[in-house]
């Protein structure tokens, strides 16, 4: 395999190249002023994406300057993507305020922070704020997970 | 004009009025600091309680929501590059830098003062133009709507220099985004396979907080430290007030572009904010600092989305027709409340529009005076550890993207746009060309087949209307321009 084919940014080009070249293939089924539109955009889009691929091949690209990472105190690549989606699926199962007391317990946790007291005053204070925040002052009740609904009857208002 | 402007301050400074505006103002500085929760948001949860004050009360307080919103969304901007609302977004590109510099407090300044005069200038040019200018602004037809669109997306991506290719397709990309749902022309639903929550089509407010918050989040995390690189600040708030008018190019520049966005329907404050960066960028004199801490950089967004508010009010107040989403909330207030939008309000309600006018001057104050106060104690979270802020921040910000619809698929797409937005990132693709394809993608679209229906199906509709073709020339300009000087300019 080519080396510049091995570049991040060719990889993240072709995934994208491949999929407006699906979204042209898809806009076909739709009747012909639904899909002028998006039809053009994705023609557009295969073309920019190839450009950007040939002119990769040809070395003219930059390679990407890298932010800042891996400072004091810094998540290894794992734990900063695995936290949000961690607690996207916490939040889906039990609910949004234990999903809340585990990542403000846990995350500074796997970063290095140890102490004990200060991440149980982090995830106790970040959940006082945010209930008197989200369902007393918006008014805005927030989800309790499937887990909760199925085990714990939801007592209904209208009841 | 003026003794009806005097009236109209002393009925707007009534103790009812003011009040309303005060809590208007504290609502939507404190809501436009959440990511996610805009001045929009803030405007379409409080409007049921507006229903029974008296009408200048009610749209003083939207207003003022509307006025510190603006101001609010740039603090979370500045601070932790994570914009409050989407129309903040261009602050951050050198808001953050400054604030990794310590220099939070200066940048904060600078944002206070740009969006003081801006507003200030927006109420005032809303105040004398009102009429004039809503005449030139029907004129702008569907060909010319498109054309802009497109303006809004070459410019994005011109800015994002050396990085032109990768800006284009990433806004080809929220233009595809953007074709998710019902489309505007036939009512189809496309590019849903099956799925009922994308046939609603993908949310705005949801995308902004995957791509921004938590992206943003992912990379905190992985640089470790705090945001100030040094730990400490530098520099006062009194500074970066200062300075805002050392640059008098950026600032009188920026503002007339806001005002001049503000006018034209559907287009608003995200494209003005980007369009006066670029703009800033291009005439400055330190084009080179932009990006890594230029105090134009900061002026100019905030001048020029301040300025966009109270201009966007001008096609709604006048002629019935929003100017954007928060003007479109404040059309539906005065409806409710029995006035009729169009020239006829000026001569048979004149009090309240001139009440109103003069609350706009006030609110504008109030929000910087509440963001003065405040911000000493905002610039301090730059200094605070992110293993502690990293998980409060993930969590705001996903309690955000529950709250704009009550839907957990909400915050799960947000964390999939959060991390393909890492992925993007982290291999040189721009983010902020994809919002705005999002943004103007149903803009462009509708008006394209708009144009081409007005045409009887004419291609040549966008090449013999004189702005149209003006406004697609400069598109290709902007965006051949450089490669050619690189090739053959040297």
């Amino acid at each position: 395999m080519p080396a510049w084919l091995r570049r991040g940014d060719a990889l993240f080009a072709g995934v994208l190249l491949l999929l407006f070249a699906v979204m042209l293939g898809v806009a076909q089924r739709y009747p012909r002023d639904s899909r002028l539109f998006p039809a053009i955009v994705a023609g557009l889009g295969v073309l920019i994406a190839g450009m950007l691929l040939l002119k990769l091949a040809r070395g003219r690209v930059a390679t990407p300057r890298g932010e800042e990472e891996g400072g004091e105190g810094a998540a290894p690549v794992w734990v900063s993507v695995l936290a949000p989606i961690g607690f996207g699926l916490v939040m889906w199962l039990v609910g949004f305020w234990v999903a809340t007391a585990l990542v403000c317990f846990l995350i500074p946790a796997t970063m290095g922070y140890r102490d004990l007291r200060h991440r149980l005053a982090l995830a106790l204070g970040t959940l006082t704020v945010l209930y008197l925040l989200f369902p007393v002052a918006l008014d805005l009740p927030m989800p309790r997970g499937v887990l909760m609904d199925r085990f714990f009857e939801v007592p209904d208002d209208e009841d | 004009m003026l003794s009806q402007l005097a009236a109209g301050l002393l009925t707007s400074l009534s103790l009812e009025n003011f009040s309303v505006m005060v809590i208007g103002t504290v609502i939507g500085l404190w809501i436009g600091v959440l990511p996610g929760l805009g001045a929009t948001s803030a405007m379409a949860i409080l409007i049921p309680f507006t229903f029974h004050m008296n009408p200048l009360a009610a749209l003083l307080m939207l207003a003022s929501i509307s006025v510190a919103g603006a101001f609010g969304g740039s603090v979370t901007s500045i601070l932790m590059n994570i914009p409050g609302d989407a129309s903040a977004a261009a602050t951050a590109y050198d808001g953050y830098p400054m604030a990794q510099q310590g220099r939070a407090r200066v940048a904060m300044g600078l944002s206070v003062g740009a969006s003081l005069v801006g507003g200030w200038v927006g109420v005032a040019l809303l105040i004398a133009l009102s009429e004039p200018i809503a005449q030139v602004a029907v004129r702008i037809g569907p060909a010319d709507a498109m054309a802009l669109g497109i303006l809004g997306l070459s410019i994005v991506a011109a800015a994002s220099s050396g990085n032109t290719l990768k800006a284009l397709l990433m806004g080809c990309v929220g233009l595809g985004v953007s074709f998710v749902g019902q489309d505007t022309v036939l009512g189809v639903t496309r590019f849903a396979f099956g799925s009922v929550y994308l046939e609603a089509g993908i949310d705005f407010v949801t995308m902004t907080i995957g791509l921004f918050a938590v992206t943003e989040i992912i990379f905190m995390m992985r640089s470790g430290g705090t945001i100030a690189r040094g730990g400490e600040l530098k520099g006062s708030l009194w500074e970066g007030l200062i300075d805002t008018f050392r640059y008098p190019r950026a600032l009188w520049g920026s503002i007339s572009v806001g005002a001049i966005i503000g006018v034209i329907p559907g287009v608003g404050a995200t494209a003005a904010n980007f369009l006066a960066y670029s703009i800033a960028k291009r005439t400055s004199r330190n084009p080179d600092l932009f990006g890594k801490g230029s105090p134009e950089g900061v002026i100019a967004p905030e001048a020029s989305n301040n300025s966009c508010i109270p201009t966007s009010f001008i096609p709604a107040l006048t002629l019935g027709i929003p100017g954007g989403a928060t003007s479109a909330i404040l059309l539906v207030a005065v409806t409710i409340h029995g006035l009729r939008p169009g020239p006829m309000l000026f001569q048979a309600n004149a009090e309240l529009v001139y009440g109103f006018f003069a609350g706009l001057l006030v609110a504008t104050l109030l929000a910087a005076i509440l963001c003065i106060v405040m911000i000493p104690w905002f610039a301090l979270i730059t200094v605070v550890r992110v293993e502690l802020m990293a998980p409060v921040l993930l969590v705001v910000s996903l309690a955000g993207a529950y709250g704009t619809s009550r839907s957990v698929t909400d915050v799960l797409a947000a964390i999939g746009f959060g991390i393909f937005g890492y992925v993007a990132r982290r291999n040189g693709f721009p983010l902020v060309p994809l919002i705005m394809g999002l943004i103007l993608g149903a803009l462009v679209e509708k008006s394209f087949h708009q144009a081409l229906q007005i045409s009887g199906g004419d291609w040549t509709t966008f090449l013999t209307h004189p702005i149209c073709a003006g406004i697609l020339a400069c598109c290709v300009l902007m965006l051949v321009l450089p490669g050619f000087k690189r090739r053959f300019g040297g």
